[in-house]
């Protein structure tokens, strides 16, 4: 156990990242327990704890008798700071115990940026880098979460990854690192047990040859144990599986400082761009009762005055109305107000949302992702220009001013045109709200226009696709600023150079461990922190290593080429994927789930809306 | 309505718990307990309740103090229970007041604090405590949100002396200013070091005793 001195405490931003005790978290005596899990987000407290993925996997764990889950964030760079200082190893919040004391440390990987936060939090911790350098007595280290999909970039560094949804997966870890831990046997006999189990992924199990090129040319399993091919899990009943009836409680404000309400995991939408709703499928939902059981639950043990339901389009719960109705006078009764994300906007939500915003201070928010039709049809969005205006019209006359329009650029096939139809459609929003008289609007128009760079990712139809350049971001950023000067629109865009880097991360190989290892030790951690972000050591990173990072995220992949992710199966097929980037060129669009199916692939789960 | 004064704790492992942290806490804990506690009215309606001198952040407190309106009666002996259970550790109620016929209070009354100081120190020279508070005057830089000014807080040090050593951390005690009128007790040992610069001390932390109406109204 660490003891972190008051004078330390007293001397950094926001001591109470790391003091832990908050309620709902859970503290048991090591000696009681056969493994100890660290379970790690690579970013500060107050993101991490905003994860639902990691609240339910924390309660889960500790559900199990012989098994304690704690929790570790990185430290703010002031803290890490005083720790080198004071040599303070990375420590648990919840008994101040050492990561490197822990049987396993488990990464989630949320977004590619985090990655140099990784090999931070390891050496914060005394663990070595490489995996091959650390010993017997050294923890496991593993990740999951949507990024695991493609960990490459992770492969020197982790011992395992868990794929897909992990409420079953890491109960059957843990249960092996039980029965592995009375065994004496080695560590990599562990990995090997473990590699059998579905989902379970070791890199060091794998050889990967590549074209002179640099191209992939082969990926073999090296042990008998490890699969051709690892196939994710997902849950196929969410009404059965694990829910947390308590969350922990933070004493300081975090990022989503409220109650998660899981209402069902896909998406019935298939965009073209968007990995979330390919690595989720098949949509599986829960039913009304389980989702209002957990509510009362969670409302009755944290005490949170704010609820949220989380899915990735909330519109597409089939018994929407049903639901809510008995939801709302859950919560009004119990003064519990409740945030409705990703609605699509019509009169039952209007309606919806006027009941449950009694001051209508937040904003709403629609995402027609690109301007012109054409490139909607190409992304396979799903919306007309009419849909958008009528949702506006729509929210205007129900008393709201702020309305926010999420678009990207750089999306496969764009031209200027289409770049320019962004700002012609915030104008047709903008005349929509003038057109309404004055006495059935609400006053102060605020229109927010804001536009992301468009990152080719693994597991979706445009994974084969070359990203722009970050000066092509920028250009098309300053056609749009020009474009918008009205007064009561406002612009806003993302770094460019980020998204380069990430097209890189997201598509990375193997061989980019030893740019991360290279960026890392020349300083580079927080990189999704606009402060700490440095591209330059990066660049320079890339350079020492002579890795082009324009291999990875400039170029045309062909049809056939064999991607370093090639040996890892999601159950959404290639030849599907080939074939929605085909129908993209010709912008024709794929139905969605519930419309028809598409034929692709996710029937072999056996579950969900496949079998609806 | 029925209003109760709650004298509770502030212990080690929640003195770095902010003040509006605080109050989202008990706020929490209260709902998590059932208590039917009486809220404000207005668009966002908020419990009725209010602190007594708010504790900096990394001080301890064995008698803080706050008033909340409740829409019914409760049992004394079941509401500690039931609140000490909702709240985390290291919050605890200790004693509890019924307000039935007076007012919500706002401490406006409380103007004077007693603490204890904990410094470290290097184990060789002690300071001259006696000789410190003899001075005329003792200026110090105080930071506030917009700027540096010095002041002299002398007026404000009622007491201050020396209660235990070791070889590593000194005790001190402290009666000194709370209230409208506040003094950090960290001020004052930044302000002993400053001077009697061959004294090397360190403040740690400090945990008020006791909150104190020099008037002698009852709070």
């Amino acid at each position: 156990m660490i003891n972190i001195s008051d004078k330390i405490l007293a001397a950094v931003q926001k001591p109470t990242r790391y003091t832990g005790g908050e309620m709902g978290s859970i503290k048991k005596d090591a000696n009681t327990v056969s493994t100890r899990f660290a379970f790690c987000f690579p970013d500060v407290y107050e993101i991490g704890m905003s994860h639902l993925g990691m609240k339910i996997l924390y309660h889960l764990l500790n559900s199990l008798e012989d098994v304690c889950c704690e929790r570790v964030f990185t430290p703010w760079p002031d803290m890490q700071e005083k720790m080198l200082e004071h040599h303070i190893p990375l420590f648990s919040l919840e008994t101040k115990e050492e990561v490197s004391k822990f049987d396993f440390v488990g990464f989630t990987l949320q977004y590619e940026m985090s990655y140099s936060n990784i090999l931070n939090m390891l050496d914060l911790a005394h663990i070595p880098l490489l995996a091959k350098e650390r010993g017997e007595d050294t923890p496991f280290i593993c990740v999951g979460g949507p990024c695991a999909y493609n960990s490459e970039m992770l492969a020197d560094f982790i011992d395992f990854a868990m794929l897909g949804e992990g409420e079953e997966i890491i109960c059957e870890v843990m249960a092996a690192h039980k029965v592995w831990k009375n065994s004496g046997k080695s560590k990599l006999e562990f990995l090997k047990t473990i590699a059998q189990i579905e989902g379970i992924y070791v890199p060091a199990f794998y050889d990967v040859e590549y074209y002179e090129d640099g191209r992939v040319k082969s990926i073999v399993p090296n042990v008998p144990e490890a699969k051709e091919k690892i196939k994710k899990r997902i849950i196929k009943d969410l009404d059965k599986v694990f829910y947390p009836d308590e969350l922990v409680v933070p004493f300081g404000t975090i990022v989503h400082d409220r109650i998660m309400l899981e209402i069902f995991r896909g998406c019935i939408r298939g965009c073209r761009f968007c990995q979330a709703g390919y690595i989720y499928r098949p949509v599986r939902q829960k039913n009304v009762d389980t989702l209002l059981c957990s509510a009362k639950n969670l409302i009755d043990s944290t005490g949170y005055e704010e609820m949220s339901l989380s899915s990735l389009s909330t519109s597409d719960y089939t018994h929407l109305e049903e639901f809510t109705e008995k939801l709302t006078q859950m919560t009004e009764q119990e003064k519990v107000s409740l945030s409705l994300p990703s609605l699509r906007i019509d009169n039952f939500s209007i309606g919806l949302m006027q009941q449950v915003q009694k001051v209508r201070k937040s904003g709403l928010t629609f995402a027609p992702e690109a301007g012109s039709q054409r490139l909607r049809d190409v992304i396979n969005k799903g919306i007309c220009e009419e849909d958008v205006l009528r949702s506006a019209d729509l929210a205007f006359r129900g008393g709201w001013n702020n309305i926010k329009l999420y678009f990207m650029i750089g999306l496969p096939t764009e031209t200027d045109e289409d770049v320019m139809a962004i700002a012609t459609l915030a104008r047709k929003v903008w005349k929509t709200y003038h057109e309404i008289p004055k006495d059935q609007r609400a006053k102060n128009l605020r229109i927010t226009v804001s536009v992301s760079s468009f990152v080719p990712k693994p597991f979706t139809p445009f994974q084969w696709e070359k990203q722009d350049p970050t000066e092509e971001f920028v250009r098309k950023q300053n056609l749009l600023k020009k474009e918008l000067t009205d007064k009561q629109i406002s612009f806003k865009w993302h770094d460019s150079k980020t998204s380069s880097l990430e097209g890189v991360f997201a598509r990375s190989d193997r061989r980019l461990g030893k740019v991360l290892l290279a960026a890392y030790q020349s300083g580079c951690k927080f990189d999704s922190w606009d402060e700490y972000f440095r591209p330059d050591l990066w660049e320079k990173a890339f350079a020492d290593c002579g890795i082009d990072p324009d291999f990875y995220n400039r170029r045309q992949r062909d049809d056939d080429e064999i991607f370093p992710w090639e040996h890892i199966d999601i159950g959404v097929s290639k030849k599907f994927f080939l074939s929605e980037k085909h129908k993209a060129y010709t912008g024709e669009v794929t139905p969605n789930c519930r419309e028809k199916c598409a034929g692709c692939g996710a029937t072999c789960f056996d579950g969900g809306v496949c079998y609806e | 309505m029925s209003k109760y004064r709650f004298c509770y704790a502030k212990k080690d492992e929640v003195k770095y718990v902010s003040h509006l942290d605080f109050i989202r806490t008990v706020e929490r804990a209260m709902k998590r307990a059932h208590f039917r506690v009486a809220h404000s009215q207005g668009f966002n309606p908020h419990p009725q309740m209010a602190v007594a001198v708010p504790l900096s952040v990394g001080l301890t407190s064995q008698c803080e103090y706050m008033d909340i309106a409740f829409d019914e009666p409760m049992d004394l002996k079941e509401l500690k229970e039931r609140f000490n259970a909702a709240l985390p550790d290291g919050f605890h109620i200790l004693q509890i007041k019924d307000l039935e016929k007076e007012e919500l209070a706002k401490f406006k009354y409380i103007d004077l604090g007693e603490y204890e100081i904990y410094v470290e120190y290097d184990g060789n020279t002690l300071p001259d405590v006696e000789k410190f508070m003899a001075q005329e005057e003792i200026v110090i830089a105080k930071k506030s949100k917009k700027n540096v000014a010095d002041v002299d807080i002398k007026p404000l040090i009622h007491e201050f002396t020396m209660k235990e050593q070791t070889d590593t951390i000194l005790t001190f005690f402290a009666k000194t200013a709370t209230g409208q009128v506040n003094l950090k007790p960290q001020l004052i040992i930044e302000a002993l070091c400053k001077y009697q610069p061959e004294f090397h001390g360190e403040f740690l932390s400090a945990r008020r005793l006791k909150l104190i109406s020099t008037e002698e109204v009852c709070f």
